[in-house]
């Protein structure tokens, strides 16, 4: 059963490909998932498999897996495929002895990829806000020192003596492999509740091993960097993969299975009140957590009066027309089309005074871009006023806190829990501008319309656990300022290890009491020259109208969240008070059937 | 038919042997170009995974010994300290021993201890032999290139490999496996050694005509920038099919006896002394501590300038002018004349000649033959491709010698020398650290005869073609590998020794240079120390009669080499002999260095964000110059200690990012106290490690970032790079306020302690060549600001 560890890593490999987490996603890397499949075959070869079904409950399967592939958007699917011919080879083949194999593994491999697909909105929301993990940096540069490399840390970043000079490499979830390991340590979880006794003591082993793993790891990978001065070793997928290659083997060696016993029986049949709760609180878990992620609250429509505050900015100036008569960076970087645009649409005033509550009662939309100037303490209670009353705020920033916006902007940022970075994002691979294109599934309403988004150097966002992803850039990485340089870009972005990358919030939104807030990293994006590029126009137009609605149901996303949990918490319960065989047979039906929620 | 699982049986040993052969090769850095701690990485890799396959063939060894595993690799990570590769072999075969009577007193019988020990043995004399004995270093070279140049003619390639390259290194080390093996075999079928060894030399040559295209393809696949020699890893696994035949033979293979007599005890004695006489001797250089006189001759493509304050920037940095006080200042005698014959020669001992672009008269050069003969040292240092028509007049100077300029830039393979360079044992490269240590860059790779040695060797380098067409880039070529270029085994620096003389040949110049002297100072005071030597005949050939006595002592083990334990006292004389042969050079070894009058330190043991290489713009060229300028001698710290301190006047640290512990600070306090000045630059985003010391000091950056301050809007007129403000407590001097509408920060200060002072300049790189001068540009207002802080004038 040594296969199985391999297949699980082969599997856990493919969605660095399938996934644009760090790099395009590329099909061809779907032999990953038939590697997987084949070693987890090898491993039931020697078995005596057993299967007794329902054939209403293999028809559902049939059925779902089927309409489930149809509608979920590659990859996010793939599980169905591989559900379905386990059913279909469960019925038709399961008396040759590889096909039972064959069936068993695909159920087994369908299960992984399933709990994995469920996995990505927590990765994805929790990749998004969190990178750095500077509290590794002391252990590292201890280590590091010890086995002779020249190393030291400061706040953020790892220190390393190269051939060339200093290098600093930021220590971020991401280089530290997490999104492998979560991987990884699904599949492993699977392939443990299923066939392996001592649950406890081997889970506790698995993550041991994994942690460890993966800290020896990046003591290892900063060999490299120091090598080629690059942190590629980090983020691209042949790499990563090729850096985890060995745990499989290690898996092999410290998670051994009793192999004595070569039956695996599977029991659909019987079908009891038990097993009836479990698929229960399975389904309802599944369904909650996926509600408390995608539900969005529709809010009650307001009178669309937007008001764009001229006052505190000196740049993307509103208020002559972007015609023949005018050239220049002045006229280019400039928000006249944008007005005149929205005006079609809402109904659009500029302010030129100090921001009070008497001006802001009169609009249901404030826009603040690109901010100049600092904004007074009185000025900042009535904007929170403003949106505690049901206002919508878009705040509109930019990279690196060029002119300082960054500064002003968190001003008010910060008192809904948001932060703009002063940093600058770049396409990973290739340094250049970043496209955004929305998946298909779980997208924010704000950019259900949006075709695609192709940004010009954005900054990032610091952003509450609870708030709304609205644009998670991926293929990104995120350099500082360096105030040493015009608009405080960083020099070499092409070649700078001291950068974080992988999944990055470019835009994101929060309902507030009754109001809403939504922020916006690239001011450059609406600018004259750039607002009629195709998905300019309609993230601005479902912005507004998003931001032009009071909250209502805004407290369900948090009941669901809780309801899943408590979800959880009972099918555990019940899990326990099921026969391991039975158990087997069911774990994956709800799992399977419930994705439906999606 | 032999059965499957007789099939997983020898697939697991030939992997074993395998890993163990990788293990060697990494520590002999044989397979590839890797920096000194990737291949001890590797190399470290490779024998856990040869520890894991060998232990976990060991039936119930695993529960028994699981704790003695674990120390194993734990030692392991010996790999990583710092030590000769001849004392890791040592180590190794030890362990093996070790190991087997471990198991053999479990009951446990593995030959294959047995082996691996006698082995690591060839292999350690392998690599003594080749370190010592220039004339087989040199029979390799030519047999690789001949091979390699033949076998691609096969194929109609074009290629010219060095021993490293080819592989041949790798070959010879494995047909010493398998002669190992056919020691301890019975009846001892050389016929089937012969065979394997016949198709190892057919795996070399497979792999020689294979090298491009597995090249082509593994860069395809890892999209990385990897280099002809990375890829030699790939040969060493071609050697599976070997190993993986040996059983073929039906060799029965006998251990070595753990029983000893006790009348070969007397054999052992004598014979481990001539082992660690014959090492020491190898290892140990006599110290010359006499400082003769050296002639600089004038004459060349060069110049005797030092940076000044009459130009800036470009290359005003000089060439040489820096030597000549140099090395007065460490002792020697020196002269500079545009004139040889036998009277300027006269008393001299040591006559330079560089970039010689002249040809010398009949009489010239009969003059210098002579100075040779009676007892003369010759230092020619010349560059690439005879740029400046340099090479003809050397190559006739050097024609009775054996040594020849290549028309060509012996160049790296990746972005600079790292590990790459092979030091020959010889008194100027021992104790070496890294290729950075001998300051060269890149320069003409030499011609040699097998009676010269060939003292540092670019491994892995090649030979850039000249291009005669290209008089204005200096003739250089491409400076990229190109088919036919010779690949690896580059001589870069050769010595001859001739008659009472000696004659040692520089490809490049750089190590000599002004700007290389302040971070190579060692090695150049090395080379003239060993230059000035009057050398006996003992000591001239005192490699030969080591090897002689090492010949002989390993004869007397040859009749007890069926013994364990002899292997075990031959390891231990060879390492016992290496390492007080090492310790005593760096015990004896009196550096002048910190006699230099006006040392300025530029630290870089606390990590300082600053690189040593050129044109980078956190680079120190810009720095070091204005030191020379302001009559500083500057010096790199690589390694912190209060001895070199306080020889110092200025103390120079650029953005630390490793603190300074609380001992360094109050050596710096003291240091301060008596009179030295300290200056620190640093900004708010890497002012961590600095933190101790501005504590101290009772001074903080604050998070204002300034950005590049001009000189229009700070009070002294100079450029900022990225300004932060200081925060000061208690009483300190301001030299540099940042000025603009109603904002008025602090950007240099300083504080006065005892008789010297503290001084904070609030910018990470103001002091880099960003910000100060380098090739391209120049900051003039910085550079005579830096001068009135070098001399004192701001404090006044």
């Amino acid at each position: 059963m040594k296969g199985l560890w391999i297949g699980v890593y082969f599997i856990s490999a493919s969605w660095l490909f399938l996934l644009p987490i760090f790099t395009p996603g590329k099909g061809i890397y779907l032999i990953f998932l038939l590697v997987g499949l084949f070693f987890i075959s090898l491993s039931f070869l020697k078995f005596k498999i057993e299967i007794n079904y329902s054939p209403f409950l293999m028809i559902l399967f049939l059925f779902t897996s089927l309409t489930f592939f149809v509608f979920i958007p590659y990859p996010f699917g793939l599980h169905c495929i591989f559900l379905f011919t386990a059913v279909i080879s469960f019925l038709f083949l399961k008396r040759h002895k590889i096909f039972s194999a064959l069936s068993i593994s695909l159920f087994i491999a369908g299960i992984i990829i399933l709990i994995q697909t469920l996995a990505l909105p927590l990765y994805f929301h929790f990749a998004s806000r969190y990178h750095k993990a500077p509290i590794l940096n002391p252990f590292f540069s201890f280590f590091l020192n010890l086995i002779g490399l020249k190393s030291s840390f400061d706040n953020d970043s790892l220190i390393l003596q190269a051939s060339e000079g200093i290098i600093s490499i930021i220590t971020t979830w991401e280089s530290l492999g997490l999104y492998p390991i979560l991987n990884i340590f699904i599949g492993s979880i699977v392939i443990l509740i299923f066939f392996s006794k001592n649950l406890k003591e081997k889970l506790l082993n698995l993550a041991v091993i994994l942690i460890g793993y993966g800290l020896l790891r990046y003591i290892i990978l900063s060999f490299f960097v120091i090598e080629s001065s690059s942190i590629s070793v980090f983020w691209k997928p042949h790499w990563v993969i090729l850096s985890f290659s060995a745990f499989p083997f290690i898996l092999m060696k410290f998670l051994k299975f009793n192999e004595k016993n070569y039956e695996i029986t599977l029991n659909l049949e019987k079908f009891k009140i038990i097993h009836f709760l479990f698929l229960s609180f399975v389904s309802s878990a599944v369904f909650f957590f996926i509600g408390s992620i995608g539900y969005s609250d529709p809010g009650e429509k307001k009178g669309g009066k937007i008001m764009i505050d001229e006052e505190h900015s000196n740049w993307e100036w509103t208020e002559r027309a972007y015609d023949t008569e005018w050239y220049g960076e002045k006229s280019g970087y400039n928000y006249y089309c944008l007005r005149d645009f929205l005006n079609h649409y809402f109904y659009v005033e500029i302010n030129k005074k100090e921001i009070t509550s008497e001006i802001l009662n009169k609009y249901d939309i404030l826009i603040l871009k690109t901010p100049t100037k600092s904004f007074s303490n009185n000025e900042v209670l009535a904007i929170k006023e403003f949106v505690e009353n049901g206002g919508g705020l878009f705040l509109i920033g930019d990279h690196t806190n060029v002119f300082g916006m960054g500064t002003y902007l968190n001003q008010i940022a910060r008192m809904f829990g948001f932060r703009f970075r002063y940093d600058a994002t770049y396409d990973l691979s290739t340094t250049g501008f970043s496209l955004f294109s929305p998946k298909k599934i779980l997208s924010h309403p704000v950019i259900n319309n949006m075709p695609f988004f192709l940004f010009a150097t954005s900054c990032t966002l610091n952003a509450p656990f609870f708030s709304e992803n609205v644009i998670i850039g991926y293929g990104l990485k995120a350099l500082k300022a360096d105030y040493s340089n015009r608009n405080f870009f960083p020099r070499n972005p092409a070649y700078s290890t001291e950068m974080e990358f992988g999944l990055f919030l470019q835009m994101a939104g929060k309902k507030y009491k009754k109001g809403r807030v939504l922020l916006f990293t690239d001011s450059t994006c609406f600018s004259n020259f750039y607002m009629f590029m195709k998905g300019k126009p309609e993230l601005i137009l479902c912005s507004m109208e998003w931001l032009n609605r009071k909250n209502k149901y805004n407290f369900l996303n948090k009941i669901f969240f809780m309801v899943s949990l408590i979800s959880i918490g009972l099918s555990i319960f019940i899990a326990k008070k099921l026969k391991r065989e039975t158990f087997f047979s069911y774990f994956f039906a709800p799992l399977f059937l419930l994705h439906a929620s999606e | 038919m032999v059965s499957l699982g007789e099939v997983k049986k020898i697939f697991k040993e030939s992997l074993i042997v395998l890993s163990y052969f990788l293990t060697i090769n990494f520590i002999f850095t044989n397979a590839g170009s890797w920096s000194e701690k990737l291949n001890e990485l590797f190399a470290l890799f490779s024998f856990i995974v040869f520890l894991i396959l060998l232990f976990s063939s060991l039936e119930n060894f695993w529960e028994k010994f699981r704790p003695l595993f674990f120390l194993l690799i734990f030692l392991a990570f010996f790999f990583f300290v710092k030590v000769e590769r001849e004392i890791r072999l040592v180590v190794l075969g030890i362990f093996l021993i070790f190991i087997d009577l471990i198991l053999r007193k479990g009951g446990i019988h593995r030959p294959l201890f047995s082996i691996l020990t006698i082995s690591t043995t060839f292999f350690l004399l392998f690599t003594i032999f080749i370190k010592n004995l220039p004339p087989l270093w040199f029979f390799l070279q030519y047999i690789s290139q001949i091979f390699s140049k033949n076998v691609a003619k096969i194929t109609g390639q074009n290629l010219l490999f060095g021993a490293t390259a080819s592989g041949l290194y790798i070959t010879t080390l494995f047909i010493l496996l398998l002669l190992a093996y056919f020691i301890l075999s019975e009846g001892r079928k050389w016929s089937f050694f012969i065979f394997l060894s016949v198709l190892t030399l057919f795996l070399n040559s497979l792999y020689i005509i294979l090298s491009l295209p597995i090249l082509s393809l593994t860069t395809k696949i890892f999209k990385a920038y990897i280099v002809p020699t990375d890829i030699s890893v790939i040969y060493i696994l071609f050697l599976f099919l070997p190993l993986f035949l040996l059983p073929k033979g039906k060799v029965k293979v006998k251990e070595l006896q753990v029983e000893l007599d006790k009348n070969n005890f007397i054999y052992l004695f004598v014979g481990a002394v001539f082992v660690f006489l014959s090492c020491f001797l190898l290892n140990y250089h006599l110290v010359y501590d006499k400082k003769e006189k050296i002639f600089l001759f004038e004459e060349g493509y060069l110049n005797w300038e030092k940076p000044d304050f009459e130009k800036y920037g470009g290359r005003s940095w000089g060439m040489f002018g820096m030597l000549p006080e140099f090395l007065e200042n460490i002792g020697f005698e020196v002269k500079k004349d545009k004139i040889i014959n036998d009277k300027a020669l006269e008393k001299v001992k040591i006559l330079v000649i560089i970039n010689l672009n002249k040809k010398l008269s009949a009489q010239e050069k009969h003059s210098i033959w002579n100075f040779v003969k009676n007892g003369g040292s010759l230092l020619c240092l010349g560059d690439h491709t005879g740029m400046q028509g340099i090479r003809e007049p050397f190559n006739e100077i050097l024609k009775p010698y054996g040594i020849e300029f290549n028309f060509d830039c012996g160049h790296y393979l990746k972005k600079r020398w790292s590990n790459d360079f092979e030091f020959m044992n010889h008194p100027i490269t021992f104790n070496l650290c890294s290729d950075e240590d001998t300051g060269i860059s890149v320069g003409a790779s030499l011609k040699t005869f097998p009676s010269v040695i060939p003292v540092i060797i670019a491994k892995y380098g090649f030979s850039d073609r000249g291009n005669p067409n290209d008089p204005r880039n200096g003739y250089l070529g491409d400076i990229k590998y190109t088919n036919g270029e010779l690949l690896g085994d580059i001589v870069l620096v050769a010595e001859k020794k001739y008659k009472k003389g000696k004659i040692l040949v520089f490809g490049d110049t750089s190590s000599f240079q002004n700007l290389s002297l302040t971070k190579n100072p060692l090695f150049v005071e090395r080379v003239f120390r060993y230059l000035s030597s009057q050398s006996n005949w003992i000591w001239k050939n005192k490699n030969y009669l080591s090897i002689s006595i090492f010949l002989i002592g390993l004869i007397i083990f040859f009749s007890k080499l069926r013994n364990i334990f002899a292997y075990g006292i031959l390891l231990l004389g060879i390492a016992l002999g290496y390492q007080i042969g090492g310790f005593l050079n760096k015990n004896n070894y009196q550096s002048n260095i910190l006699s230099l009058p006006k040392i300025a330190l530029i630290d870089i043991s606390h990590l300082e964000r600053i690189s040593l290489e050129p044109a980078l713009e956190t680079g120190i060229l810009g720095i070091t110059t204005n030191l020379i300028r302001n009559r500083y001698n500057p010096l790199i710290l690589r390694k912190f200690s209060e001895k070199t301190l306080f020889r110092s006047k200025i103390f120079i640290s650029i953005a630390p990012s490793k603190n300074f512990t609380k001992k360094e600070i109050a050596g710096i306090k003291e240091y301060i106290r008596k009179g030295g000045i300290f200056i620190l630059s640093v900004g708010y985003g890497e002012k961590e490690g600095s933190k101790n010391l501005l504590e101290t000091f009772g001074l903080e950056i604050l998070n204002i970032p300034l950005g590049p301050v001009s000189p229009n809007k700070n009070s002294v007129g100079v450029q900022f790079y990225n300004a932060y403000p200081i925060n000061i407590k208690g009483n300190s001097r301001i030299i540099c306020k940042y000025k603009n509408e109603d904002r008025v920060y602090p950007l240099i200060v300083y504080k006065d302690y005892g008789k010297g002072k503290f001084l904070l300049i609030g910018d990470s790189n103001f002091l880099c060549d960003s910000n100060l001068e380098n090739i391209n540009y120049y900051l003039k207002e910085n550079i005579s600001f830096l001068k009135m802080l070098l001399q004192g004038e701001l404090f006044k």
